[in-house]
Formats: structure tokens, C-alpha cells, sequence
């Protein structure tokens, strides 16, 4: 007897009952598919967290302030110092391996517009940091070096503080007044929306400056120490290993800012950012698979206890099919291929339910979810498994009825 | 000898007693025969043909089928036997209800590995045999009881087995089906076919030509009916 007579054997049963067969395949349905999505949505989202550090580039390090929150400071020893534009020079001037620094100005601002206004936030930046920085324009433009260079009088506005000043008015050309200086709007930002909005929110009420502008009139965060930066970037020479320069970089804040205990500052790169993101997105996606494991444990048994009612169900055709001449083996083999069946096919729902919600999670995040070809197999292999392993269990208790007893069941 | 059952005995554990069924049955049937096995409820004639058909295993005592001793065969030899060499013919007609008349037919044929295409062959021709060439692809549920019978008749038939074995098998059917059923069962008797019948019938088993009556677990009378079947 072949394999295909028994699969189509079957088939039959399965299709003479299959509501029934479809309710046995739901707890591995499910399974399945959270099994594909989950690894889906994770390797969609390192991948995105790559692409958004890309443009960052290998060759970037970062630094920023590192204060704790307020009025959660642990050590009142610890002086902080802000980092300044001075400190920037430093770094720029005094360590060989940088080529080049850029930072973030920020003050509070204020922006009118034909005698409206309205309370923002000016950043002063060099537009490599909106490359960098992944942001897109809506309308307009951003400024340009050469902007930078010549100070030239122009903004870039956050969409709210745009839509608030100039409703359904276009803002690109207009005159504006930032802090009492004219600026001519250039472009106006998109907002974003989805998973990476709270990263990025801070530029809704923004005007974006060329750094030189800012600096010329920064007024509230000039500090006894300095001008403030809220972040440098560094970008370091081909050949020099981020590391040396991290550690210089370091060392040469620590001198600046007197640190004799804890760091005032904080220093990375790109590199290290994503390492710890990766770590924390596989050991979440190992979690929540292990969790959607459990799932499959249940449609598993789930299959086995339905399988159970079955032989029982069909104890007559079974002691019939025997008194044929249907060997243990032949009895055995038929139940068998009949939960892998079943189990293969939910595998196979599950794999399309949970690639489906992955391609719908894409149309509606940032995050694309990837299907893996591992995923496909892993999802349909483990159902095959399933099905083998817990309807080896029913199949025996079928092909070990006895045939006169079997027979003679109602 | 097609058959040949020496000092075979049954009996069933209950509790801790041991209840003899069969208490020593000794039988031989030829190749060609038309048997019938008559005795009342408890007689022990269902267990007699159980292990005729194979489907049990004597206590003690030796079954020759064809010169082998299938007594002692394992599970999986026995499922061989029954499957080529005895064609079994239900009170119940034990239809598969999902599979049409020709499938059913072709089921004995599916667990001897015959291929496909002879199967279908032979099923139909089966079919065309007990009159049934137009049902060939109905179910059973669209069948009268006398074709349902015929259908399983055919699939007893299905893998040329040396005997057929029939446990009541008129007992489902009114008067006029079941006297078709037994013009059937002396049809294929006359072509050469083997025919066992068990029933407590005795109108049936008068149609048989030899009749062996059981009675607590023996053998009690046998009466040759050649003359009065001719």
C-alpha cells in the first residue's frame, strides 16, 4: 500500500469531517502563526534599527551629557558640566584622529508670524545631522552647508508649530521672527508617525537653524562654563579604529570637565548602540518564541486528544478494515499520516495567517516583518514533528484494537 | 483439504474461572464445499468462525488452512491470511459509508498491494458479477440492503480467496433480498468458489450443501444434504 492511497485515505476522513478537522488544527494554527509573525516582526526590526543606524555610519561616535533625571540625584558630589561648544572644538582640534564635529544647539524660542506666535524649541545643527538623523521634508528644503557657512537668515520649521502659525497657509518663503531675528522659512519637516515618533517628537514644535545662526544669539544656554550642545557627533578619519578614538575622546573630556569619580558625559557609537539593541531584540524574539512554543505544545496535544475520539469513533471501521487484511503496520502508518496531514495543513494556515498579519504589520508601521525562508521551514518542519509525535500515540492504540472486539462495536 | 480444524479449543478467562467455548471441534472442509454452521445463541459458532476467519487464535488444537498451521502464526501473518485467503460476508454489511461501491470493492486489493489499475479492473468486473454495474459509483447509503450485501460480497471476493466466509448474512435482509443473496452464495459455489455460512437460519442453512450443527462448544450432528440440495 502506498503512501499516496494512505494519504488519500485520509484526505477522505479529514474531508468527511471537516469542521472537526479544522477546530484540531486550531491550536496549531495559532501556534504556527505566532511563531512566524513573532520571528518576523524580529527580524524586521533589527533590520530596521540597522537601516536607521546606517546612515550614521561605523565611523560616527556620539557624545551627549549624562545627567541623572532631575531631582534623582544620587551623589550630590557629583558636579555636572554641560558640554559646550568649546568642548566640541576641543575634541575637534586636539585629537588628530576626528575629521570632522558636529553638534545640537537647543534653546527655548519664540516664533511670529503676521503678529502670531508661538512657544517652540530652536535647534541650531549642520544638515549632515538630518541625513544622519533619518528626518524627511514635507515641503521645501532643508539648508545646505554653504548655508551654514554664510549664516544665512533661514528655518526649518517642526510641522505643529508650522500648521499652528500658518494653518492652511504655505510657509516655505515667508518672513518669520525667531527670538526677535528674521528668518526666511525654507522647509517645513513631515511628521513621523508609528513606533520611532517619541524619538524624534521633540522636532514638532521645532525651527531648525543653521548652527552658525544659533550660535551667534544663543542667550539661555550660555553657561559659565560655555556655550551648551546638547550632542556631538564625531566623525573619525578612515583608518582609525572607533575604539582609540572613544577612548581619546574620553580621556580628553575627563580633563576638560575635572572628572575625578563618575563621567559628566556619555560616549558611544553606532556600533555599540546597535549592538545592545540586537541583544535585546533576539532575547525578546527568543522569549516570545518560547512563549508561541508553548502554543504549539497545546495544539500538539490538542491534536492527539481529537485524534483519541477519533479511533475511538472509529473503532468499527478500524476492526473492518483489519478483518480485510490491514496489518498493525498498514492501521498504524494510516493514523499516523492522518495527524501529520492534519498537522502539516494547519502548519501550512498557521504559516499563511502569520506571514498575512506580518505583511499587514508592514503596511501599517515602519517595521517590515520578514518572513525568513528558516521561518518557513522551522514552522512547517515543527508541525510535521507535531503531528508525528502525538499521533504516533492514537495510531497505536488504533492498530492494537482487537479486531473481534472492534467488529462488534456500535 | 482446504480446511482442517483437530481438538480446537476455546475458552475465555472471567474472573478466575476459565469458561470453555469451544471444547474440542474437529472439522474438515474440501475445496469446492458449501458449508453451513448452525447452532443456537452461545453455541459457540461466532467463536468458531472468528478463528476460522482468523481473526482469533485457538486455546489449543491446530487449524490447517491449505496445509499450513495457522494457529500459531503472529498477528501480522494472520492479517496476510485473512486478507488473501478469506473473503468475509457481515450480517451488518460493513460498507465503508464515505467510499462508493467500487472503492469498497477495491479496499482488500489496496492492503494487498495489487496495483491500481488491475484493482479497478477486477472491482468492476467483480460489480458487473453480482448485478451491480450501474452502482459502481454509488455510496452505500444509496444502495438497497440485498445490493449493499452484493457490494460486500464482491469486496469478499476481491483478492480470488480460497473460502468465503458468511456470518448471517441474510440476517438484515427481508425474504425476497436474502433468497438473492443465497442464489448468489450457489452461483459462485457452482463456479468453484468455497462458501462457509454460519447463521441460526434454518432456512439458510438448509441451503448449504453439508450442514454442521454446534452445541456447547461441540460438534453435534452433521448431515450431508447433497442429495436434497440436487
Amino acid at each position: 500500500m502506498s503512501w499516496l492511497e494512505n494519504l488519500k485515505i485520509a484526505a477522505v476522513a479529514l474531508w468527511a469531517n471537516w469542521l472537526r478537522s479544522v477546530l484540531t488544527m486550531l491550536g496549531l494554527i495559532i501556534g504556527v502563526g505566532s511563531v512566524v509573525l513573532i520571528v518576523a516582526i524580529g527580524v524586521g526590526t533589527q533590520k530596521f534599527v540597522k537601516d536607521q543606524f546606517r546612515s550614521f555610519g561605523t565611523n560616527v561616535v556620539v557624545v551627549s551629557e549624562d545627567r541623572p533625571p532631575d531631582g534623582l540625584t544620587q551623589n550630590t558630589d557629583r558636579r555636572i558640566k554641560p558640554l559646550t561648544v568649546e568642548d566640541m572644538e576641543a575634541l575637534r582640534t586636539q585629537i588628530g584622529a576626528i575629521s570632522r564635529a558636529s553638534g545640537i544647539l537647543s534653546e527655548n524660542g519664540r516664533v511670529v508670524w503676521n503678529n502670531k506666535d508661538a512657544d517652540g524649541r530652536i535647534y541650531g545643527m549642520e544638515p549632515e545631522l538630518a541625513r544622519i538623523l533619518n528626518w524627511s521634508i514635507r515641503k521645501g528644503r532643508f539648508f545646505t552647508d554653504q548655508e551654514v557657512q554664510q549664516r544665512a537668515r533661514v528655518a526649518v520649521l517642526g510641522e505643529e508649530i508650522a500648521d499652528e502659525l500658518f494653518g492652511a497657509e504655505q510657509p516655505v518663503g515667508k518672513q518669520i521672527l525667531v527670538n526677535g531675528r528674521t528668518m526666511t522659512v525654507i522647509g517645513v519637516l513631515e511628521k513621523r508617525s508609528g513606533a520611532f515618533r517619541g524619538y524624534l517628537q521633540f522636532l514638532e514644535r521645532g525651527a531648525i537653524m543653521p548652527f552658525t545662526v544659533v550660535e551667534e544669539s544663543l542667550i539661555a544656554n550660555v553657561t559659565p562654563f560655555g556655550r551648551r550642545v546638547r550632542i556631538i557627533f564625531l566623525e573619525t578619519k578612515p583608518g582609525e579604529t572607533i575604539e582609540a578614538v572613544t577612548f581619546q575622546v574620553t580621556n580628553l573630556l575627563r580633563a576638560r570637565h575635572q572628572i575625578t569619580a563618575e563621567d559628566d558625559f556619555f560616549v558611544g557609537n553606532a556600533q555599540e548602540i546597535l549592538n545592545v539593541f540586537n541583544a535585546i531584540a533576539a532575547g525578546l524574539t527568543v522569549m516570545l518564541g518560547l512563549i508561541a512554543a508553548i502554543a504549539l505544545l497545546v495544539g500538539g496535544i490538542n491534536i492527539m486528544n481529537i485524534m483519541l475520539v477519533s479511533v475511538t469513533e472509529r473503532t468499527r471501521e478500524i476492526g473492518l478494515r483489519k478483518a480485510l487484511g490491514a496489518s498493525e503496520g498498514v492501521i498504524l502508518a494510516q493514523f499516523v499520516i492522518e495527524a501529520v496531514l492534519i498537522s502539516v495543513l494547519g502548519g501550512l494556515i498557521g504559516l499563511g495567517l502569520g506571514w498575512g498579519t506580518a505583511a499587514l504589520v508592514g503596511a501599517l508601521s515602519p517595521i517590515k516583518p520578514e518572513v525568513t525562508p528558516m521561518a518557513v521551514f522551522l514552522a512547517v518542519g515543527v508541525a510535521t514533528g507535531i503531528g508525528l509525535f502525538f499521533g504516533v500515540f492514537p495510531a497505536r492504540r488504533a492498530a492494537r484494537l482487537d479486531p473481534i472486539v472492534a467488529l462488534r462495536t456500535e | 483439504m482446504l480446511i482442517r480444524l483437530e481438538n480446537i479449543r476455546k475458552s475465555y478467562k472471567l474472573g478466575n474461572n476459565e469458561v470453555p467455548v469451544l471444547r474440542g471441534i474437529d472439522l474438515d472442509i474440501d475445496s469446492g464445499e458449501y458449508v453451513a454452521i448452525m447452532g443456537p445463541s452461545g453455541s459457540g459458532k461466532s467463536t468458531l468462525m472468528n478463528i476460522i476467519g482468523c481473526l482469533d487464535r485457538p486455546t489449543s488444537g491446530n487449524y490447517y488452512l491449505n496445509g499450513n498451521n495457522v494457529a500459531t502464526l503472529d498477528r501480522k501473518a494472520l492479517a496476510q491470511i485473512r486478507n488473501r485467503e478469506i473473503g468475509f460476508v457481515f450480517q451488518q454489511f460493513n460498507l465503508m459509508a464515505r467510499s462508493d461501491a467500487l472503492e469498497n470493492v477495491m479496499l482488500p486489493a489496496l492492503y494487498a498491494g495489487t496495483p491500481a489499475k488491475e484493482r479497478k479492473v477486477r472491482a468492476t468486473e467483480l460489480l458487473e458479477r453480482v448485478g451491480l454495474a450501474a452502482q459502481i459509483q454509488q455510496r452505500p447509503n444509496q444502495l438497497s440492503g440485498g445490493q449493499q450485501q452484493r457490494v460486500a460480497i464482491a469486496r469478499a471476493l476481491m483478492n480470488r480467496p480460497s473460502i468465503l466466509l458468511a456470518d448471517e448474512p441474510t440476517g438484515a435482509l427481508d425474504t425476497r433480498t436474502g433468497e438473492e443473496v443465497l442464489a448468489l452464495f450457489e452461483e459462485l459455489n457452482a463456479e468453484g468458489i468455497t462458501v462457509l455460512v454460519i447463521t441460526h437460519d434454518q432456512e439458510v442453512g438448509n441451503r448449504a450443501r453439508r450442514l454442521v450443527r454446534l452445541r456447547d462448544g461441540l460438534l453435534e450432528t452433521e448431515t450431508s444434504q447433497v442429495m436434497s440440495a440436487q
